[in-house]
Formats: structure tokens, C-alpha cells, sequence
């Protein structure tokens, strides 16, 4: 799994996730799909963590679920996984670094 | 719906069915040991295990270990051995004796009431368990010199030991006794208060 | 008013199966879908206790269990396998901070 680490196309990356819901631009996608996205996304990227428990099951249908399973493998599993690991990788590399100059 | 993903739930229709049997045979005690088991049956096994030790029948639970021949060493532990025992149940016993021996009922009917619990014991506990030497039953039933009335299973660590089966089947003949000792002293004992006048 | 649709009102629909209509099942049938599965469906606790054993025969039971299996626990594998990815992926993924430019 290789992902180009340029800051530009990493974000980029994040915004074309997000902006299923906000483009329509599938207008195929479904009020319960979009409820999913937005439940799964959006709990990560405002910093609160995914929880099933957070999930409303009467929000979406079975069918949408299984779209948007093929959905989340596909597309958001990998790069997910990735950002989580590139974090993790940073928050400990820094938590080691010990400055003791500043530098101008 | 978050239990509905997270347990197993064809695991507890399994259980249920399991107790559903037990009612069916007229076990209502067994079945209301189990009222507060949950939904998450991971924990049932494990559970049984402790229950099996508190049931009001028990009365000694020891660990088994491994012994070798010419040699004080300690050995690991290899399994574990329950005592239980209840009044009703001895009850049983003494009663049917003694009314044999006062010809109050016939030898065939002293063989079949002997042999009823004796059944009922392979039919509710023995039987449910696997058959690869992993579990244990004895039964005395305290007639015999030097003994004493009460069963005992065994856990033997190197085969199969359904604790869940062995807690239904433990309480359904502790109950069962219950209930044939009460038939005992209904149908010939007040016969025996009739004679006597 | 008709029910909206939807993952839960799914699940908990008697459906029509093999020619069995949902409203020739049996009590005892409705009975297990209604104290067992709606319950732990709704986000209720379930425990033993609440079932009355005189309320369903071993078919029913054994009925129930076989509507289960074949409809219902195909639904609930789906909800699980997706969620515990999803809960898989980000175990690393940070919690504490805002990304900023990207909501």
C-alpha cells in the first residue's frame, strides 16, 4: 500500500472523501448512504472517534448499508487505515524529539 | 441493535432450546437459575463453572492433581470434583428403605422408584454431557456401609465438561427428588398412618 | 401512516418466507421475535428471566431459530462485518484533533 505523502494531494484526498455528501454529484447516492458517510466521516474528522453505538439503525436501509460497504472498502478503508498509521507514526516520532535550540 | 451485532444470537436461541427442554421435563428450578444470564453467552460456560460451586446442593469443591507413583510430588491440576447433597434427596433413600423393609411396598416397586432416580440421573445430567472421559458422575446413595448419601461429578481437564448442562441437569435431579419424595410419603406413608389405626 | 424504511423496521418485519405470511406465524413464534430479538434490537437488555418458557413449544423455538439464521443473521452479519472494519481502521486514527481545511 503506497500513498504519495505531498501535503496537497493528501488533503485533497480527504476533501473528495467528505464531499460525497456535499456535491450530490452521484445523485444515486441515498439519504441513508449519505447518513452513513457523514455518521463514519464525520465522527473522525471532528476529532470524536467512530462508535457503533453512535449509529442510528433506523436511519439508513439494508441496502444502503451494503452500498456503502462496497463503498468504505473501495475507497475510504485503505486511506483510513493509512492516515492512522502516518498519525500514529508522527505523534511518536515527536513524543522522542527533544528540541534544544530554537530554530530561526 | 448494537447486541444484535455484537453477541451471538444464534448461540443463545441454542441455550434457550437447551432450557426449553429442561422445562418441558418439569425442571423449573433449573431454568430459573439461569434468569439472570444476558445475552453475551461467551460468559456462560465460565459462569456455570462458579454457579455450580454456590448451588445450595453443593457442598465441597476441590481441585484434582495429577499423582505419581513412588513419589511425594505435587502434580498439576488435572480437574475438579464436586460434592452435592440435600436433605430430600437422603430423605429418598431412608424412606424407601424403610418402607421396604416394613413390606409397605414390594420389592418391584422398591427396585423401580431406586431405579427411576437412577435414570432420571443418566436422562438429565450424564447423558448431556460428551462421552470422552472428560466428565464423571457417582452416585451413592447411602445405603451401603461407610457411605453417604450424595453424587459427585468430576471435571477431567483432558476431555469435554459442559458446565451449563451439568448446572441444569445437577438442579433438575435435586428437584426431581424433591417432588418423588413428596409422591413417597403422600402415597404410602399416610396408607401406613391408615393401617396403623 | 406507513412505516419508513429502514435497516431496523427491516429486521424487525416478520416477512413472508415460504410461503408462510407473517400473520400465520404462530404466538409462540411472535412471541421469541418480539421478547428476544426487538428487545435486544431496540438497544434493551435481554436476561433469561424475561422469557416465560409456557409461552412458545420447542417448534416454535425451533422455527424461530431457523427464520433467524436464514434471514436475520445474514442482515446483523453485514452490520457487523462493516463496523468492526471500520472500528479495525481507526483504532490509530487520531481523536483529539481538528482537521482543519477539510470540513
Amino acid at each position: 500500500m503506497e500513498l504519495e505523502l505531498k501535503k496537497d494531494s493528501f488533503l485533497d484526498d480527504v476533501r473528495n472523501i467528505r464531499s460525497v455528501r456535499r456535491s450530490k454529484e452521484q445523485p444515486e447516492r441515498s439519504e441513508g448512504f449519505l447518513y452513513l458517510h457523514e455518521a463514519i466521516t464525520g465522527s473522525l474528522f471532528d476529532g470524536k472517534g467512530f462508535h457503533v453505538e453512535d449509529i442510528d439503525f433506523s436511519e439508513f436501509t439494508y441496502e444502503d448499508l451494503e452500498e456503502y460497504k462496497d463503498f468504505y472498502n473501495s475507497h475510504l478503508s485503505e486511506r483510513i487505515r493509512a492516515a492512522g498509521l502516518l498519525f500514529s507514526a508522527v505523534e511518536e516520532a515527536a513524543a522522542m524529539f527533544v528540541p534544544k535550540n530554537s530554530f530561526h | 441493535m448494537i447486541p444484535l451485532l455484537k453477541y451471538e444470537i444464534t448461540s443463545l436461541f441454542w441455550y434457550i432450546s437447551k432450557l426449553k427442554a429442561v422445562y418441558k421435563q418439569g425442571g423449573r428450578e433449573a431454568v430459573k437459575c439461569f434468569r439472570n444470564f444476558g445475552a453475551d453467552t461467551e460468559e456462560y460456560e465460565i459462569n456455570c463453572l462458579d454457579k455450580l460451586e454456590n448451588l445450595p446442593e453443593c457442598t465441597e469443591h476441590e481441585y484434582l492433581r495429577e499423582e505419581f507413583e513412588d513419589s511425594n510430588e505435587i502434580g498439576d491440576i488435572c480437574g475438579e470434583k464436586w460434592i452435592f447433597e440435600s436433605e430430600d434427596m437422603c430423605e429418598y433413600y431412608r424412606l424407601l428403605q424403610d418402607l421396604s423393609q416394613r413390606k409397605l411396598i414390594t420389592d418391584d416397586e422398591y427396585r423401580f422408584f431406586d431405579s427411576e432416580m437412577t435414570d432420571y440421573i443418566l436422562h438429565a445430567l450424564v447423558n448431556k454431557q460428551y462421552n470422552d472421559g472428560g466428565f464423571h458422575c457417582h452416585l451413592d446413595d447411602g445405603t451401603m456401609p461407610d457411605g453417604y448419601c450424595h453424587i459427585e461429578i468430576y471435571n477431567y481437564h483432558d476431555g469435554s465438561f459442559g458446565a451449563f448442562d451439568a448446572v441444569c441437569g445437577i438442579v433438575a435431579v435435586f428437584e426431581r427428588y424433591k417432588e418423588r419424595l413428596k409422591f413417597l410419603e403422600e402415597e404410602f406413608t399416610v396408607k401406613d398412618e391408615t393401617e396403623v389405626k | 401512516m406507513a412505516k419508513r424504511k429502514s435497516f431496523l423496521n427491516e429486521f424487525l418485519r416478520l416477512k413472508k418466507v415460504g410461503g408462510i405470511y407473517a400473520k400465520d406465524r404462530s404466538k409462540g413464534f411472535r412471541y421469541l421475535h418480539n421478547t428476544i430479538t426487538k428487545r435486544l434490537a431496540e438497544g434493551c437488555e435481554f436476561k433469561i428471566g424475561d422469557l416465560d418458557f409456557s409461552r412458545f413449544t420447542e417448534d416454535d423455538l425451533s422455527e424461530y431459530m431457523r427464520y433467524y439464521e436464514r434471514h436475520l443473521e445474514p442482515m446483523a452479519e453485514e452490520g457487523a462485518v462493516l463496523f468492526s472494519q471500520i472500528s479495525y481502521d481507526t483504532v490509530s486514527f487520531p481523536m483529539r484533533k481538528q482537521y482543519r481545511g477539510v470540513a
